[in-house]
């Protein structure tokens, strides 16, 4: 009999937690260097009730989330009007490439330069890193409504108005989803980065600050309250995902 | 003047696409009529503008010179009510099910909600799909979805519906099948019909008239009126009278394509 797949992912999950708890507090490893589970998720379960902490969270929170509603919006408009632009797309497209093939990280320094190292330097690192991704996804969403659909739609006597309502929104929607996940991801990851590298708050610099201290156990907490809210995050984006795009999953696995 | 009797009246169209050195003339020169309740079929080699020709009578594209009255006023748009097509890959919108893609036209024509409802049920149980209308396209396969589109087309209850090689994608079987369930549809319904094919069978077939169209630029090079009596029956395929017909129609294809050779052919 086979072994269901929730099933192996759960021993899977709980074999490396236990292996983590085990290694710590048998002595395998130095509790210095890596502090038992047990140890983490108290010190997780005390700074998740602590004001400062809570207070640094809140702020990355409205970081993330400001980049995320500013850059978000207007990637998506210039995605949908660059995809309907051939021309435009061939100009741009090879230079959206290049740009995405430099990792970002390199020019947060510029950015401080630029904008200092308060909320507004933070925020704008962190439309860099949605805006890309939600841009050539949106173009992509675009493209890839099939012509005939706009065709039909147009000889059944709806207006261009309506077409883009009731044909291309709906068509264009999975995809869409997929980049404004990604884009809130690499949003995080700008944010974060931001915050570890010079910043005043945040639990970027919070990881910082400990990790100098040589505060493991601190340390892990926080990595472990990111690690659970980004999860988080990008599952209920997931669920979100295949509710707009179920029917596009049925038909790729009905060819 | 538009002749009477005529429904579709297309008058030295045609189209070129792009302008200068690099223009493409896709129709030359193209006039015919269909009346009230024929069934016409298009027969053409592939690429030969067929798409093109039904696009500019559906007032989607527009033509370069010429014109296509429909019941005797000019094409400048679409005429949502009056002319619905079926496409050749069905295009039903995936996110909806085949009950709301029979109805999302009618919407557009602001047709009440009832009556819409009404429509596409029975325009459903017409097509032999009343037990699919919950089920969305993927659901369904390849010759339902055609019927689905179909359904579509005659739920709008229009003068004329044009189809764009609508059995194209089917095989053999089922095509020969929506052939023989098309007839019966139409026999009910007695729309105009305007047929794509690049099959001379099915054109024959299912026609009162066929109209043949030569390579790019496409011009009609012949129009054959189909004498064979109706209903139709598959057995007919086999007569004699089908297959004088067929060649007919397949040297006149094959002329175009080899002007020399074809001018022996067509002498003996």
């Amino acid at each position: 009999m086979r072994v269901p797949v929730p099933l192996m992912q759960t021993v899977l999950g709980a074999l490396f937690l236990g292996l983590w708890q085990a290694a710590s507090s048998l002595g395998w490893i130095d509790p210095d260097l890596l502090p038992p589970l047990s140890t983490v998720l108290a010190a997780a379960g005390k700074m998740l009730a602590d004001p400062s902490f809570l207070a640094n969270a809140g702020d990355t929170l409205l970081r993330v989330a400001a980049a995320f509603l500013i850059g978000a919006p207007l990637a998506i408009s210039f995605g949908l009007f660059a995809g309907e632009r051939v021309r435009l797309q061939r100009v741009i497209s090879p230079l959206f490439n290049f740009v995405m093939a430099v990792p970002q990280s390199i020019f947060l320094p510029i950015f401080i330069f630029l904008f200092g190292i308060g909320f507004p330097q933070k925020v704008i690192y962190g439309i860099t890193h949605v805006i890309f991704v939600v841009t050539v996804t949106a173009m992509a969403a675009v493209r890839q409504v099939p012509r005939s659909y706009t065709l039909a739609a147009r000889s059944f006597g709806w207006s261009p108005a309506e077409i883009y309502r009731k044909i291309y929104l709906p068509a264009m929607a999975p995809v869409i989803v997929t980049g404004l996940r990604l884009g809130l991801i690499f949003d995080i990851i700008g944010v974060l980065l931001a915050e570890m590298y010079a910043s005043k708050s945040g639990l970027g610099v919070l990881i910082f600050r400990w990790g100098e201290a040589y505060d493991t156990r601190r340390t892990m907490a926080v990595i472990l309250v990111v690690s659970c809210a980004t999860i988080l995050v990008n599952e209920s984006m997931r669920f979100w995902e295949a509710r707009v795009g179920s029917w596009r999953r049925e038909m790729d696995r009905n060819g | 003047m538009a002749s009477p009797g005529a429904v579709i009246e297309v008058r030295s169209l045609g189209k070129t696409f792009g302008d200068g050195p690099g223009a493409v003339a896709a129709l030359e020169d193209i006039s015919f009529t269909i009346e009230k309740g024929q069934f016409v079929s298009l027969v053409g080699p592939s690429g030969c503008g067929k798409s093109t020709l039904l696009q500019i009578l559906a007032g989607l594209i527009a033509a370069s010179s010429g014109e296509v009255l429909i019941e005797g006023s000019r094409v400048t748009a679409p005429l949502p009510g009056r002319i619905a097509i079926v496409f050749q890959d069905a295009t039903l919108l995936p996110w909806k099910t085949a009950f709301e893609n029979v109805t999302f036209p009618l919407e557009a024509q602001r047709v009440p909600k009832p009556t819409r409802q009404a429509k596409a049920q029975s325009m459903l149980e017409l097509v032999g799909l009343a037990d699919f209308a919950g089920k969305f396209p993927h659901q369904l396969s390849g010759g339902m979805k055609q019927r689905v589109s179909i359904a579509r087309g005659l739920a709008q209850d229009p003068t004329i519906i044009l189809m764009d090689e609508p059995f194209g994608a089917l095989d053999e079987q089922t095509r020969l099948k929506m052939g023989q369930e098309l007839l019966r549809i139409w026999d009910r319904t007695r729309k105009t019909i305007f047929f794509i094919t690049h099959s001379l069978t099915e054109a024959l077939y299912l026609s009162d008239v066929v109209l043949v169209m030569s390579r790019r630029p496409g011009r009609i090079v012949d129009r054959l009126a189909v004498e064979l009596k109706r209903p139709r029956t598959y057995d007919m395929i086999g007569s004699a009278e089908f297959g004088q017909a067929r060649n007919r129609i397949w040297r006149t294809i094959t002329a175009g394509e080899d002007a020399a050779a074809a001018a022996g052919m067509v002498e003996s």
